[in-house]
């Protein structure tokens, strides 16, 4: 059974014995692809990993009214995406103390941090991500790192295939403007 | 295998590998084409700029599992239990102790002479208060003989008994007996069993 059928997790959820057990299943299964996903939009490692469990356990809480109307995979990468936007605006609200927008801050945390290991171009390049609009970086990451198909980010992201296609050469054109200036 | 029709040769594949790897292929091909004129964002392209701890995906996976438990991940997994400031850091403790040659030691519970003399008063003491306080409640009669003086007295029913009712539920001997016993302190133990029943 090809992985992104999904339909072994929903049968073993659907059967209170093995429910568990599907929990596992989806967690080996996703949990990788998922991270590095919400990763890429909250750039801390504690925070992606805050942001990995509660997005396991939102799943988990819902996957009972799972109506199967998209992929296991595209709904659990909508719940992923939703939690790694919602924390970041509320760390937004939080930091109060700064001028800055969140973005700065996390663009200058990540040259001093531990767990980024990019040199003087993969730095720039993040940078020049962290400074795109939210729904921008959202699409950028997904179609330059991910190499998602439009039509899949179309049901994560709930907009049309057309404007992600322009989101993301806006997107494009401006980070590789960026490079080239640095 | 539940998958695509094998062509002979003896492999087979996943169900709807074909469709998939086609529509995969296309959108390789689309995404190459997008990025034609994006020639520095192109080689800037490396997938793994990001680093983990070492091991968290497999010890992420365990923690993940106790989501059915909400109660357990709230608490935090964590005991509780605190240690004073630098315990474990101070290794001199340990070295001190591992360093004591001497062999282990032998508690025997009969080594201490306090110990095995309070054990034995304590045996003494309880066997007399047995034998004063509980043993002659075994001989206790059942009857009015039995009866204290001054409880008959008290009792007003008793009082109420005529001097033949009273005589008839007395059994003088057990009565004489329980008078003429080795109890001390009973202030009437040299009376007769006459002035008594004259009394009540």
């Amino acid at each position: 059974m090809h992985p992104d059928d999904d339909s072994d997790i929903i049968e073993l959820f659907r059967d209170e014995s093995t429910r568990n057990g599907a929990l596992e299943k989806l967690i080996a299964r996703y949990q990788q692809r998922l991270y590095w996903h919400i990763r890429k939009i909250v750039i801390d490692h504690d925070d992606a990993d805050d942001v990995l469990q509660n997005t396991f356990i939102k799943t988990w809480k819902a996957l009972a009214g799972f109506k199967g109307e998209s992929r296991l995979y595209t709904w659990i990468y909508r719940i992923a995406t939703n939690e790694a936007l919602t924390f970041l605006r509320q760390k937004k609200r939080m930091n109060t103390s700064s001028i800055h927008p969140i973005e700065h801050e996390l663009s200058r945390n990540l040259e001093s941090d531990v767990y980024f290991r990019g040199d003087e171009i993969q730095l720039r390049l993040q940078q020049a991500i962290l400074s795109l609009p939210e729904k921008q970086r959202l699409v950028f990451n997904m179609r330059y790192y991910d190499e998602m198909p439009y039509e899949a980010m179309s049901e994560v992201l709930e907009t049309s295939v057309g404007a992600l296609k322009a989101s993301y050469h806006i997107a494009a054109k401006k980070i590789e403007q960026m490079l080239v200036n640095a | 295998m539940n998958g695509e029709k094998n062509n002979g040769e003896g492999f087979g594949v996943p169900g709807g590998y074909f469709g998939r790897s086609a529509a995969s292929i296309r959108n390789r091909i689309e995404w190459e084409g997008e990025h034609a004129d994006f020639p520095v964002l192109l080689q800037s392209r490396k997938g793994d700029v990001f680093d983990v701890p070492a091991g968290y995906f497999a010890g992420n996976a365990a923690r993940l599992e106790n989501i059915p438990y909400p109660q357990l991940v709230s608490a935090g997994m964590k005991s509780g239990f605190v240690v004073p400031d630098n315990y474990f850091a101070d290794k001199s403790r340990l070295l001190k102790k591992s360093g004591n040659k001497k062999s282990a030691i032998i508690i025997s519970l009969f080594r201490s002479r306090f110990a095995v003399a309070a054990a034995l008063v304590a045996v003494l003491a309880g066997a007399w208060i047995y034998q004063v306080y509980f043993r002659n409640a075994g001989n206790e009669c059942k009857g009015i003989a039995c009866v204290d003086r001054y409880d008959v007295a008290r009792s007003k029913s008793i009082e109420m008994f005529d001097n033949d009712e009273l005589y008839e539920m007395v059994d003088p001997q057990k009565l004489e007996k329980n008078l003429r016993g080795k109890e001390k302190n009973n202030r009437y133990d040299s009376i007769r069993v006459e002035d008594v029943l004259d009394d009540i």
